[in-house]
């Protein structure tokens, strides 16, 4: 190991480990939410692995030397151990635990709150489950899918009706504007509230995904699945 | 500005993302995992466990790496014929070599060694036969100084 890392480490004291591993775990759990799982559930993942197990082996790897940390070139060893719980998030989901044993839902069955926010590229890496073309069950249900999302965002405007800066910051989003600083200008909000509204947002994310998992579990009780 | 407008998907992706980079307090990472079910205080107690478990294993690893790299150099300035040396000596003749080989040290090396070293009187057996053995490493070098230096 680096020895500038070794005594970067050494002069970390537990209280400072205690509230770096709790702000890397809600991390590791923020990135699990837009990854896909065939477990559906952020928490525990393939494999056996979990938010604290991901966050341990991050900070194995350091120890280790495997992921080599330098501080003169990455001074901040948190952002440094986000890149690396990235990269372990990343390859767990790309796994062949993951995508070959992902389960495909019913649409209306118990489990179909397949509702997952993740990425674009994240969806079409996922497509080989339904091969070149695409059959007319498939098209139902990327429409319901896209449906799901469409409800998920209507209740995302809902939820943020009563906070102008809220609304503001999503518009924003919404239009294209990706980075805070723009936009910062471009609703004239200080780029410190845009950080602080996306915290909330994200809140209010959760809240909209465990509302549409109530509403999809009641409608298959309903139907009696 | 990105050159399109997000679909509903990478919006919800772009709002979690500007969020994790976000400064967020202690409490409210506590607040934020114990929503998703998990415990803060036992998940921060296993990795703390864990990162413990870790930090002995590179200590190790490092004390194994320093005894090799000594070993090393102890073969290289003729650690046999040392160590048969220091074998039987008792701890008054171990002190007497040390003080000894201290006072064969160039004045420089002598002067730091005996701050570096200023309470050896009161180390174990085992402790100051290594001050010999490291005594010795200093005397080959400021030897081979001298020889090169000529």
């Amino acid at each position: 190991m680096d020895p500038k890392a070794e005594e970067a480490l050494a002069r970390i004291s537990d209280q400072e480990w205690k509230d770096l591993i709790l702000a890397l775990a809600r991390y590791t759990l923020s990135v699990s939410r837009n990854l896909r799982w065939r477990t559906r559930n952020p928490v525990e993942l393939p494999g056996g692995e979990t938010v604290d197990s991901i966050v341990s082996k991050a900070i194995e790897k350091v120890y280790s030397g495997e992921r080599a940390w330098h501080p003169d070139a990455h001074p901040d060893l948190k952002k440094y151990l986000r890149d690396v719980i990235d990269s372990l998030l990343s390859h767990l989901a790309e796994s062949q635990e993951n995508v070959l044993l992902r389960a495909v839902p019913e649409p209306d069955s118990r489990d179909a709150p397949a509702w997952e926010s993740g990425s674009e590229e994240r969806e079409r890496a996922a497509d080989w489950l339904v091969g070149g073309s695409r059959s007319p069950e498939d098209t139902l249900r990327s429409r319901e899918q896209a449906a799901l999302e469409d409800h998920a965002l209507e209740l995302l405007l809902e939820e943020c009706a009563s906070d102008p800066v809220l609304l503001d910051v999503l518009e924003a989003t919404m239009d294209g504007y990706e980075k805070p600083a723009d936009i910062s200008n471009h609703k004239g909000i200080p780029v410190k509230d845009v950080y602080k509204a996306n915290k909330r947002l994200d809140t209010k994310l959760e809240a909209v995904r465990q509302r549409i998992t109530r509403e999809h579990m009641a409608s298959a009780e309903r139907k009696g699945v | 500005m990105s050159n399109k407008k997000p679909g509903t998907r990478e919006l919800f992706r772009r709002i979690s993302q500007l969020s994790s980079e976000a400064e967020w307090t202690p409490e409210e990472n506590r607040q934020a995992l114990a929503e998703a079910g998990i415990d803060p205080e036992a998940l921060t107690a296993r990795v703390l466990a864990n990162l413990k478990t870790h930090r002995q294993q590179a200590q190790a690893s490092w004390r194994d790496a320093a005894h090799a790299k000594r070993s090393a150099l102890l073969q290289n300035f003729g650690w046999g014929k040392i160590s048969q040396q220091l074998v039987g000596l008792n701890r008054t003749q171990l002190l007497g070599a040390i003080k000894t080989a201290i006072d064969n040290l160039s004045a420089a090396t002598r002067q730091e060694y005996v701050v570096a070293h200023r309470k050896f009187e009161k180390a174990s057996d085992d402790d100051l036969r290594s001050m010999l053995e490291e005594l010795e490493i200093l005397r080959e070098v400021e030897q081979s100084k001298d020889g090169g230096a000529r």
